[in-house]
């Protein structure tokens, strides 16, 4: 029965149905074919799925990114990035990896990040004619450190789940985000080494240098809130949400004031949408892991996993395995909605720490943002680079072997990740 | 004209929850903080915006065409009868599973209606929260249509 | 289980799988499965892995969900009568409150669920509720000003602003985080909860005030109920009332335990004498006036009167 499901989950997204409605249709027929319960439960758990006040989070962190983004941030945040790395061999690639990451301590989303960054940097790599699949390639991989880096959709869909705080994993990530980055940053530096032409020849006086780092400093200022807002206590995870919104909105008008009133309601409409596209596609994914719980899949997982090993390491690798298999189809969060219920308690019960546990779901989440065939940061990029799926897919592929390694050592040792979070709450 | 004015209200709603419901847990932190009582009622108020804009923008999203599918189908497909077929097809299970909103989603809020269970902070009727189900069936049937009569 | 023959119960609740509801529920299942000789099978969901409190309580509603345990407090949204339990300080002992439960009035206060396609059949237990905090409670004047996390139910967010207190409604599996973070300061639960969901790690004072009840509802779905034939209804019936003198004995001997663990932590424990009992009463004497007519003076009548019989036996 369970192999039914999945089989008339993948038939349906081959036929390019949304996948929400890939996601709640199985259901349906599942239920409307082998079981009498009432289709209404379908509705029922839709809208519970969503109608949690941890998830509320995610509105308002698409919403402070765009803020900053119309706002004018992404210009300043590459400027700096540009000022911080530019000059070294592969620099112009590492400027990418690293705006990304200063981009991902602003916003939760990993596609936001792509465009972001990707929009004014893709084109300016070419120029410095960096290969047109390395160009595209780094550009789509880096976007996932917005995932990584807090804030994080992921890890609020995470914590919204298993109760973990949001705070812990929001610290954990930088970790594990600064480890990611390396990876791609090496990479970028051998690939400059190797083809020489690739060097940046723009200069700043150290007068640019402070101004950058001003104007950038501004929209930095959304991590510092956010975590030290949670930390201290003054408002929970999700208040943090709507404070940073407020933040952005003051920086945006008051400070780097480059918004009319045309762009405003453009930005306003357009995290609506992102919005409702993340939100609707959760609603789905939570239906259909209460027809896993209910059917029993839990138990069966458990069972079968842990038969096969119980120690941690093995379930952890084990796990990856599903995660990536899966990211390959879904997006992030709403796989986590629905292997996360089954998973997390074989984890407790082997001993793996909530947060690590935390940490590796979310970057395995991260990576399957840029795994063929689904992913939204390769939609985005075809957007942005006017390529085909194919062609970004192909692009990829060095980035994604890269970041299985920085996988496998995030998982193997948790102290990377864990550090900040030990840290402070002791 | 109708799609005009449609797209406006759909985007008036989404937009309107989305800053009702920053601005009600924002107002809560700072009546907490300064005058050391809140909003009881602002989680629960974000809640039920953020359940509207759910629906409501998932008609939206189709509209700007953003819906998210694996594509990659169509790129292999060379030949372009079976290109549409499968297009419509999709489209075709997104408008049944639509209609089932609208018919499960309505009885539910029917349901809801003649229970009379009301929301424990606001004391909302929940059936006014659930009709955002078969509303959004209706929006979402409705684009759905519409790219059906499209042609490829 | 495609042997159309048999009935399957799911049952859900909202506790880990070591607490006494847990245990409660197994006893339920046996003893149906052995009784039915096998002709229903139940199903126990814990941890609530099929929804929260609402959410189970509408999939009874709608005939998804067959049986699900449930706090009072948190069906003010469907039958506000069931609240009645939960004012604070109504039952002055546990064998009070068992012999009420277990009475007449059970099915009185269960009454008003039918009309809302519910069938209540048992009343189960978490405990008399405690205080956790990081100061020391020994008045009603030390909640003034206090940001406290309760559940989201009205009559438990008047009763805290009638103390000067500042109420919080927040989610059960967020409560944790919101003491360790400061969101808010204290909080109010039975035992069972304070250590499953080790709210004593991050607060400094337990007080045992006994200061309210929580009571769970065993509740089945209406249109299931009604399915069901005379002898298997007397089956079910019968299992849940056993099977709640199970879970509320566990859940005495789990107390101790639960104690224990809180003291060994470094928690220190407070008790409020009978002196500091009485001003609280007396400072939330107001609530139960205000809810008579919420809760109807009828019932709050035979409330009364099932608590004078208790206390004569
Ligand atoms: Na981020
Ligand atoms: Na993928």
């Amino acid at each position: 029965m369970i192999a039914f499901v999945f089989v008339l989950l993948l038939a349906m997204m081959l036929m390019t149905t949304p996948i929400y409605v890939a996601l709640a249709g199985t259901v349906t027929v599942v239920f409307a074919l082998f079981s009498d319960i009432p289709l209404m439960i379908v509705i029922q758990r839709m809208f519970a799925g969503i109608n949690k006040f941890s998830l509320m989070s995610i509105p308002f962190f698409i919403l402070a990114a765009n803020v900053m983004s119309y706002g004018g941030i992404s210009k300043r945040i590459i400027k700096l990035a540009n000022i911080l790395v530019g000059e070294l061999p592969g620099g112009l690639a590492m400027t990418v990896v690293l705006a990304s990451m200063f981009f991902g301590a602003i916003s939760g989303s990993a596609p936001a990040t792509v465009i972001s960054v990707g929009a004014l940097l893709y084109p300016a790599l070419l120029e410095k004619k960096y290969g047109e699949h390395f160009s595209a390639g780094i550009v789509t991989a880096s976007g996932s450190l917005g995932i990584i880096i807090p804030p994080s959709v992921t890890m609020i869909v995470y914590g919204a789940i298993t109760g973990a705080s949001v705070g812990a994993l929001f610290m954990s990530g930088f970790g594990a985000g600064v480890v990611f980055s390396l990876g791609f940053i090496l990479y970028a530096f051998l690939y400059g080494k190797k083809h020489k032409a690739v060097i940046t020849t723009q200069t700043y006086t150290i007068k640019e240098k402070i101004k950058a780092l001003k104007d950038a400093a501004w929209g930095m200022g959304i991590p510092i809130i956010i975590l030290g807002g949670i930390y201290s206590g003054i408002f929970t995870p999700t208040e943090a949400s709507a404070v940073a919104v407020f933040y952005a909105l003051f920086v945006a008008l008051i400070i780097y004031r480059e918004m009319t009133v045309k762009s405003i309601t453009q930005m306003f409409v357009r995290s609506s949408v992102t919005t409702a596209q993340v939100m609707i596609l959760l609603s789905a994914a939570s239906i259909f892991a209460w027809l896993l719980t209910s059917e029993g899949a839990t138990t069966l997982l458990a069972s079968s996993m842990l038969q096969f090993s119980s120690h941690p390491l093995v379930i952890l690798m084990m796990m990856n395995v599903i995660f990536l298999v899966g990211g390959m189809f879904i997006d992030g969060a709403s796989l986590i909605m629905i292997l996360v219920p089954l998973i997390y308690p074989i984890a407790t019960r082997v001993g793996i720490d909530p947060i690590h546990l935390g940490i590796v779901i979310t970057v395995n989440c991260a990576i399957g943002m840029f795994t063929p065939p689904f992913g939204l940061n390769l939609f985005v990029a075809s957007g942005i680079t006017n390529k085909p799926l194919s062609f970004i897919s192909k692009s990829v592929l060095p980035f994604i072997a890269i970041s299985m390694v920085i996988l496998i050592i995030i998982t193997l040792f948790p102290s990377l990740s864990l550090w900040l979070p030990n840290v402070i709450y002791k | 004209m109708l799609d005009k004015i449609l797209a406006k209200v759909e985007n008036t709603i989404i937009v309107g929850a989305l800053l009702s419901s920053v601005l009600a847990l924002m107002v809560n932190i700072v009546l907490r903080y300064i005058f050391k009582s809140g909003l009881i009622w602002a989680e629960e108020y974000a809640r039920f915006a953020i359940v509207w804009l759910t629906f409501i923008g998932a008609s939206v999203v189709i509209r700007e065409g953003e819906h998210l599918s694996v594509g990659i189908v169509m790129e292999l497909l060379k030949n372009r009868k079976a290109k549409v077929f499968v297009e419509k097809t999709g489209i075709l299970l997104a408008l049944l599973f639509s209609v089932f909103l609208i018919v499960f989603g309505g009885q539910l809020t029917v349901e809801t209606y003649k229970l009379g269970q009301v929301s424990p902070s606001l004391q909302l009727p929940m059936w006014t929260v659930y009709s955002a189900v078969p509303m959004g069936g209706l929006l979402t049937s409705y684009r759905f249509i519409q790219l059906l009569r499209r042609k490829t | 289980s495609n042997d159309t023959s048999v009935i399957t119960i799911k049952l859900s609740h909202d506790l880990l799988e070591n607490t006494p509801q847990h245990v409660g529920a197994l006893a339920f299942k046996s003893e149906v499965e052995t009784k039915s000789e096998g002709r229903i099978k139940v199903e126990i969901f814990p941890a609530g892995q099929l929804g929260s409190d609402v959410e189970v309580t509408e999939m009874m509603q709608l005939g998804t969900l067959q049986a699900g345990l449930v706090p009072t407090a948190k069906l003010s949204g469907f039958a506000p009568e069931l609240q009645i339990v939960d004012l604070p300080f109504i039952f002055e002992s546990r064998d009070i409150a068992y012999a009420v439960l277990d009475s007449e009035f059970k099915n009185t206060v269960f009454e008003s669920l039918l009309e809302k396609k519910l069938k209540g059949i048992a009343f189960w237990e978490s405990g008399f509720k405690q205080f956790t905090s990081n100061f020391d409670i020994s008045s009603p004047n030390d909640l003034m000003n206090r940001k406290i996390r309760v559940m989201e139910s009205p009559m438990l967010i008047e009763q805290y602003k009638m103390v000067g207190a500042n109420p919080t409604p927040i989610d059960f599996s967020e409560t944790y985080n919101a003491l360790q973070q400061g969101v808010v300061e204290m909080q109010e639960n039975p035992l069972v909860s304070i250590v499953n969901m080790k709210f004593y790690e991050v607060q400094d004072v337990l007080t045992m005030s006994n200061h309210g009840y929580l009571a769970y509802a065993f509740l089945l779905s209406k249109d299931f109920w009604d399915g069901l034939s005379e002898t298997d209804q007397e089956i079910v019936e019968s299992a849940a009332m056993n099977a709640a003198k199970v879970e509320r004995e566990e859940t005495i001997a789990s107390e101790e335990v639960y104690l224990q663990t809180i003291k060994d932590s470094g928690t220190l424990v407070n008790e409020i004498d009978d002196a500091q009992r009485a001003a609280f009463i007396n400072a939330w004497q107001p609530l139960k006036d205000d809810y008579t007519h919420i809760l109807g003076a009828d019932l709050m009548d035979q409330l009364d009167q099932a608590i004078k019989d208790a206390q004569q036996k």
